[in-house]
């Protein structure tokens, strides 16, 4: 993994997110460090909002991507570092609510629908009733000490920082466009390697700026994995070079291994024909043919795969196919949920102290 | 003629041991009637064993050539390893292992079958009266005791009527275990429980022994099992002195020859119809069969029958002289036994030349001492079975006395079987004692060691008077001169009852006759059936050796006479078991061999358990306690981390993710 | 610049999942431990529902249904689960909560004996309706 100036960026505000937190993490006494931590989490937020506008082109549907992810961030925030439980609570329902708008983006209405009376409707009251019922006598001290404030949060923003910098290191600038690059790329590779003449051949694709593989690194955004191993295969070793091939068959070999990692790429990010898996799970009622190229898919306006308006339908469609068999299972979960919570929420006491 | 014979063979062992393990399952269930399955299971195998016998019988009465008097009938094959279409050499190379579940049926197995299940059903059924009390009383064991006696049963008629080499060990092991149990039956009592033990290791002595002849009859005869293969000498590449050596170590073992036989009369701590049918009528020879069977391999090997033929005549003689010392009415039968069993080891000793008929008549003459001593020695047992059950278990000659009037039956049974043992005419031991007299007589004319012989001719002889002696010393002390009762039973000592006197009458009426009818030149001659057992050479009967005859009932009557003289009159002489003097001193201890194997054998074992104690003890436990310590040093560093907080185990989990994570985005 | 596309959502998932983490971890109260696993689940949900709007089909709604469900039946047995333990020990704090510790330890619960709950107030009980309250001097809250 290799960190450019955009990752360094990304680290910078999770590092920024970090002392943040652990700043605003409740703890017994410390006015003062409460104090320092809003500006700190405030600093993160401004960051981290330059970033994604340095990222993303100015239109509706990043204003609206921009104010649910910040509702459910803030939301969740408010969970982890509000001292009140009841205070939490609420801030949980704000992140669910937001992220049922994040849901609507992603073309989910009848998830959001769902999640909003699960969470917002069901559990949080359930749950608040108890918070009440529990709280009769005051606050609790345990509410107002967090438990390894330093070593927690930590742990927890370390492994958000490496999926984050996995993410960001896999997908490279943006996809689409990365992977146009590289077809057309593969195309001229394929085009160059037809010749035969060795002198000409170098010349096409020698070293240097504009040369075959600079295009290559820079098509892969200039650095990361997918650059690395550019590096380690052709230019290395030996074998693949091409200013130092002696003849030929060298030179071929090595554009071959460089088209080989452009359709490597291709495959992971599904923009190849992967080869078809006999007798897939699925029918096409939970979605198109997974092994169809994604480039074959019919798109909307966006640039996304084209979503039809009757979410619930289709939905329906393919629970009650695909997965006919889980929604009984599901049912069945839910009828022992049940009756196990009514049997452990009875008459605790007795069972206690028989 | 063998269809028939086919069918009611595999009964006869099946039946019993099924009945034992009936027995084992429901047995306490229905203590009372636990026998039921016993005895029930014993007639069904007398019966097939009687109608098997017969067809051999007519058989060989035939002579047909397609149904021969001896075949082997195999039910299904056991287990096989190796390649069955290997033969010879590659077969053995290959590990060649195959037997079958076959029994053999042939003059000797039908009549052992017939004398082992006849003996153990008649003996079963004293049992069921000897076990218990005054009042009727079951012993605790009572299902247990008829369990093993049937699973005896079943073990012993494997033995006899196995077919090759790992039948007949497989029964050879069974009846050693069902000895071992039914030793140590009353196990509560240390004395039985040692006993038990004891009987046990000495004759797996003898076991391991004989597996190694087995072993070593396996690998010189072709690899190669079966009784058909294995009794013909021709088809050994060698190795036959040592696999007949060791068959008779085995032998000895489990027929109590010197020097393995200290376990015989400690085995008398079991149940008395447990010393009858297993320590004096059926079990312990086994070894006898075991050599008679294979006496066409032991014929050829003219030293080790020279070996065996001494060890006999010292086992013998021993045990006559040993007999005359003792106090206890059942080991002075126990020492019998050994001694008769010797006489039998004397007989098949005898017969070394295979070309000639000597090795056939030995085999008769041991066979027919076999069967007579069979039903003589079990009756006298039973007859002291009957009396220690009147006696409340008080076996001392010196405590009890003059009880002809008190028992009048058991008395007459008792004196029939002294009779038959003492070897006076017409009584059964007359008949064969004289016959293994003659056949050694016979030995020593064509020998090329006559003076051997000759010796041991002389030891019989001497050992017959002794015989007589010893007999009818303890005839006379248990049953003349005035009244003795032990003060255990308060006086009121009476017959016991019928379940006990009925098979004793039986047994007497064998011990009258059975020699008799079974001599060579009469109707019912056993010689001449069991002649049909191939392999060995057949003569006609001899014309009687008169001197032999005349020498060894005069040697018998002169024993009677002496020990009338001595007990019977109430002389007033110095009890035996009170004499000094060197071979009195022998006599009384035994020779001291329970001492000379407990400083040669036990002893020295001891120390070196002492010193692998120590070993093990500090040493070996030492380093492992050692090796503990290092995980528990270990453990205190990763203790605290169980603390039982859910956050934090939650915190672990995640650390580890994230390295997981890590690592596996650095090799994507 | 690029109109907006599945990696911006999967940061998002990835941010939820990290902050109900910390949640998880950090706080004492068995409910916002509780809430904080929820939140890790929302930012699942959003992975799974990211991908399968850009792969066009509906094999991400579906899973983030099936969470629901689970989701759900957690959410009742942890509701029962937590209320008893509440009423065993008084209090909502998951630190209470450690007998399952290696023999010998001492407890890790670094608030034992900073904090003793409230005795519970003297809340007036209600009578039987229709009859007369049984006090003696009335006296005046207000």
């Amino acid at each position: 993994m290799k960190f450019d100036t955009w990752m360094t960026w990304t680290n910078l505000v999770l590092l920024l997110g970090w002392a943040g937190v652990f700043l605003a993490l409740p703890r017994r006494e410390g006015k003062l460090r409460l104090l320092i931590s809003f500006p700190v989490l405030l600093g993160c937020l401004g960051a981290g909002l330059t970033l994604y506008f340095r990222e993303y082109r100015f239109n509706i549907e990043t204003l609206l991507f921009l104010f649910f992810a910040l509702g459910a961030i803030v939301g969740g925030a408010g969970l982890v570092l509000s001292a009140s439980p009841a205070r939490g609570a609420m801030s949980f329902t704000m992140a669910v609510i937001s992220t049922g708008g994040i849901f609507l983006l992603l073309a989910a209405p009848f998830v959001m629908a769902a999640t909003i009376i699960v969470y917002a409707g069901a559990i949080i009251v359930t749950f608040l009733f108890l918070l009440m019922l529990a709280r009769q006598n005051g606050s609790d001290l345990s509410d107002q000490e967090s438990r390894d404030p330093l070593l927690a949060s930590l742990a927890g923003f370390l492994f958000m920082a490496t999926m984050t910098n996995i993410l960001l290191d896999a997908f490279p600038g943006s996809t689409g466009a990365v992977a146009n690059q590289l077809q057309a790329l593969v195309k001229e590779t394929i085009e160059i390697g037809k010749m035969n003449d060795l002198q000409a051949l170098r010349e096409k694709a020698g070293a240097g700026e504009g040369s075959l593989l600079s295009r290559y690194k820079a098509a892969f955004g200039g650095s990361g994995y997918w650059v690395e191993r550019i590096e380690t295969d052709i230019q290395k070793s030996g074998r693949f070079s091409f200013t130092q091939a002696k003849d030929l068959k060298e030179v071929k070999l090595a554009l071959t291994g460089l088209e080989g990692i452009a359709n490597d790429f291709l495959y992971d990010r599904n923009f190849l024909h992967p080869p078809r898996i006999k007798g897939h799970a699925l029918s096409t009622l939970s979605g198109t043919d997974p092994s169809l190229p994604i480039s074959e898919i019919r798109k909307d306006a966006s640039g996304k795969p084209a979503m039809p308006a009757e979410n619930s339908a289709f939905i329906g469609r393919s629970l009650f196919s695909d997965y006919l068999l889980s929604v009984e299972l599901a049912g069945l979960l839910l009828l022992a949920a049940t009756i196990g919570a009514i049997l452990i929420a009875k008459n605790p006491s007795a069972r206690a102290n028989p | 003629m063998y269809e028939t014979a086919s069918t009611y063979l595999w009964i006869i062992p099946t039946a019993p041991f099924l009945a034992g393990l009936l027995t084992f399952i429901i047995g306490p269930k229905f203590r009372r009637y636990s026998y039921l399955p016993c005895i029930l299971s014993g007639i069904l195998s007398f019966v097939c064993a009687l109608i098997v016998f017969k067809e051999v019988h007519s058989a060989t009465k035939a002579l047909d050539i397609v149904n021969p008097p001896s075949v082997s009938v195999s039910y299904f094959e056991w287990f096989r390893t190796g390649d069955p279409n290997l033969v010879g050499d590659g077969w053995r190379k290959a590990g060649g292992l195959r037997a079958e579940f076959s029994l053999r049926l042939d003059p000797l197995s039908a009549s052992m079958a017939l004398m082992v299940s006849f003996l153990g059903t008649v003996i079963a059924f004293f049992a069921t009266g000897y076990l218990r009390d005054h009042h009727g009383k079951c012993d605790p064991g009572y299902p247990r005791f008829f369990a093993e006696v049937a699973l005896f049963l079943g073990s012993m008629l494997l033995l006899v009527l196995a077919d090759n080499l790992v039948l007949l060990y497989a029964g050879w092991e069974g009846v050693g275990l069902c000895s071992y149990l039914l030793i140590g039956f009353w196990f509560e009592k240390p004395s039985a429980a040692r006993a038990a033990r004891k009987a046990f290791l000495v004759t797996r002595l003898g076991d391991v022994a004989l597996f190694l002849g087995f072993a070593v009859l396996w690998v010189h005869c072709g690899c190669r099992l079966d009784f058909e293969s294995i009794l013909n000498p021709e088809n050994f590449t060698g190795g036959l002195g040592l696999a007949c050596l060791l068959l008779f170590l085995g032998a000895c073992g489990k027929s109590a020859q010197f020097p393995l036989h200290v376990w015989l009369p400690d085995a008398m701590e079991g149940p008395t119809p447990v010393s009858a049918l297993i320590h004096a009528a059926t079990m312990v020879t086994a070894g006898v069969y075991l050599l008679a069977r294979f006496m066409p391999l032991f014929a050829s090997v003219a030293d080790v029958q020279m070996a065996v033929t001494g060890i006999a005549a010292i086992t013998s003689l021993m045990a006559a002289w040993i007999a005359l010392f003792q106090t206890d009415l059942k080991r002075i039968l126990a020492y019998s036994t050994m001694s008769q069993l010797g006489y039998m080891f004397m007989a098949l000793g005898s017969g070394f030349d295979s070309k000639s008929g000597l090795p056939f008549l030995a085999f008769s003459a041991a066979m027919f001492h076999l069967m007579t001593h069979a039903f003589f020695k079990a009756l006298l047992f039973l007859s002291a079975g009957s009396v220690l059950h009147s006696m409340h278990h008080v076996g001392d000659l010196r405590r009890i006395g003059g009880l002809r009037k008190v028992l009048p039956i058991t008395h007459l049974a008792f004196l029939f079987g002294a009779l038959a043992l003492a070897g006076v005419p017409p009584f059964a031991g007359f008949w064969s004692k004289d016959e293994i007299l003659s056949v050694v007589h016979a030995a020593s004319g064509q020998s090329a060691f006559p003076w051997f012989y000759i010796l041991v001719w002389i030891v019989g002889i001497f050992t017959a008077f002794l015989t007589a002696l010893y007999t009818f010393r303890a005839y006379f002390l248990v049953f003349h001169g005035p009244l003795k009762l032990p003060e255990e039973v308060h006086g009121q000592a009476s017959e016991s009852p019928w379940t006990l006197t009925c098979p004793l009458i039986i047994l007497a009426v064998f011990a009258l006759f059975a020699g008799w009818l079974l001599a060579p030149d009469s109707i019912f001659s056993l010689s001449s059936f069991l002649s049909h057992v191939p392999g060995l050479p057949h003569v006609p009967p001899q014309g009687h050796d008169w001197l032999t005859v005349g020498l060894a009932t005069s040697a018998g009557l002169g024993g009677v006479a002496l020990a009338w003289f001595k007990f019977g009159k109430n002389s007033g002489v110095v009890p035996f078991e009170e004499r000094t003097g060197i071979w009195a001193e022998l006599g009384k201890n035994k020779f001291y061999f329970d001492e000379l194997f407990s400083l040669l054998i036990v002893h020295p074992l001891q120390w070196l358990f002492l010193l692998w104690k120590v070993l093990d003890h500090y040493l070996l436990d030492g380093i492992v306690d050692l090796l503990a310590h290092f995980p528990r040093l270990l453990a205190g560093v990763f203790k605290p981390m169980q603390n039982g907080l859910v956050q934090f185990y939650a915190l672990a989990m995640l650390l580890a993710l994230t390295v997981f994570l890590l690592a596996l985005s650095k090799t994507m | 610049m690029s109109p907006i596309d599945l990696k911006a959502y999967l940061v998002l998932g990835a941010i939820l999942f990290g902050l109900g983490l910390v949640g998880f971890l950090t706080r004492r109260n068995m409910i916002i431990m509780f809430l904080s696993a929820e939140l890790m689940l929302q930012g699942v949900a959003v992975d799974f529902l990211a991908f399968g709007r850009f792969r066009g089909n509906w094999q991400g709604q579906s899973f983030v249904l099936f969470i629901l469900t689970v989701a759900a039946c957690e959410a009742a047995i942890a509701m029962g689960l937590v209320y008893t333990l509440y009423r065993l020990k008084n209090s909502l704090d998951s630190g209470k909560w450690s007998d399952l510790r290696e023999e010998g330890l001492d407890s890790p619960d670094d608030l034992e004996g900073a904090w003793a709950p409230a005795e519970k107030p003297d809340y007036p009980v209600l009578p039987l309706a229709g009859i007369k309250p049984q006090s003696g001097e009335e006296t005046s809250h207000v």
